[in-house]
């Protein structure tokens, strides 16, 4: 049995809005922190964190990782460990979407891989959305 | 001495051959429309590549060879979502598609011959649409697409695929469009 809490700490996006605080446009940066809480040290192939999207309906799914930064590997000493990470989301997206035959999920996944002992993951649900083609609009507010 | 099961298996093959040939009258009506009465139809679209919330010109362009009636005339800007699935051993697609843009250019109308079909139209996509995506099971696919209907001749359908990209159209920037 893996002892410890495996959590996720995602920063705002772009938005003020606090419902559009998981939401981030297509090219940007998400950041945030994975935290490892255990009272005994735990030995770990990899501890890794990634944003994914898959589709799910009417057709078979396509998936893919978009993004993915080893934080640790080897031995974790006991106590409560913090990394940051920062993953870039693909210009080309896709965005989430809710259609009629086809939704596009998307979510951040911290996974523990553990040498001796049943794995861990995290995973937080996220929004991709399209962004504002900035090149445009900078032209626009010159 | 023929029996029931052997008459259910002819009835059926000779569905299937019927079938068959109405879609080969179809093809061939199809293929007469398109050679006999209308010419190749030059389309520019620009831009090909298009944001979601910006304005597609277009502009057609269709030589008519026999003069005919035309019911109806129509462009528009489709979106489509195809899907792949398979069930057991087989394999199965689907589709569903929402016109964004419709645009009758021409209704109940007398067409010339040595004449031409010709429209020069905008159209937006919409801002909250859905991008071009092409996976493997799954897509979106943007097009124009032009119907023609004319007296007595099967509906004809042509389309232009269009690359939509996940990116917005600052607002106050876009064109306004006839949508």
């Amino acid at each position: 049995m893996t002892e410890g809490q495996l959590a996720v700490e995602v920063d705002p996006g772009p938005w003020p809005e606090p419902e559009h605080a998981h939401c981030w446009p297509v090219r940007a940066t998400v950041t945030g922190m994975v935290s490892w809480d255990s009272p005994k040290p735990t030995k770990i192939r990899s501890l890794t964190v990634e944003l994914r999207w898959r589709t799910e309906g009417r057709g078979d799914t396509d998936q893919a990782s978009a993004a993915r930064q080893e934080l640790a590997k080897g031995q974790l000493p006991p106590g409560q460990h913090r990394w940051p990470f920062q993953l870039a989301l693909p210009p080309e997206g896709p965005i989430t979407y809710e259609g009629h035959l086809i939704r596009i999920i998307w979510e951040l996944r911290a996974f523990l891989d553990v040498a001796r002992g049943p794995d861990l993951e995290f995973t937080v649900p996220v929004t991709v959305l399209p962004d504002y083609d900035l090149g445009q609009l900078a032209a626009a507010l010159a | 001495m023929l029996s029931w099961a052997g008459m259910q298996w002819g009835a059926l093959l000779l569905a299937a051959i019927l079938a068959a040939v109405v879609i080969v009258i179809r093809l061939v009506a199809r293929w007469l429309l398109v050679r006999m009465v209308l010419g190749k139809a030059e389309v520019t679209i620009q831009p090909q590549r298009a944001r979601l919330g910006e304005v597609l010109s277009i502009h057609y362009r269709q030589p008519i060879k026999q003069s005919r009636r035309l019911e109806r005339f129509v462009l528009s800007l489709i979106c489509r979502e195809w899907v792949q699935y398979t069930r057991g051993t087989k394999t199965y697609h689907d589709r569903y598609e929402v016109t964004a843009a419709p645009h009758v250019v021409l209704e109940n109308s007398e067409l010339t011959a040595g004449g031409q079909l010709a429209s020069q139209l905008t159209m937006q996509v919409p801002p909250g649409a859905m991008h071009s995506v092409r996976f493997k099971h799954n897509r979106v696919e943007w097009a124009v697409r032009s119907e023609i209907r004319i007296l007595r001749y099967p509906r004809y359908t042509q389309e232009w695929p269009i690359d939509v990209l996940p990116l917005l159209v600052p607002p106050g920037t876009a064109a306004e469009g006839r949508v």
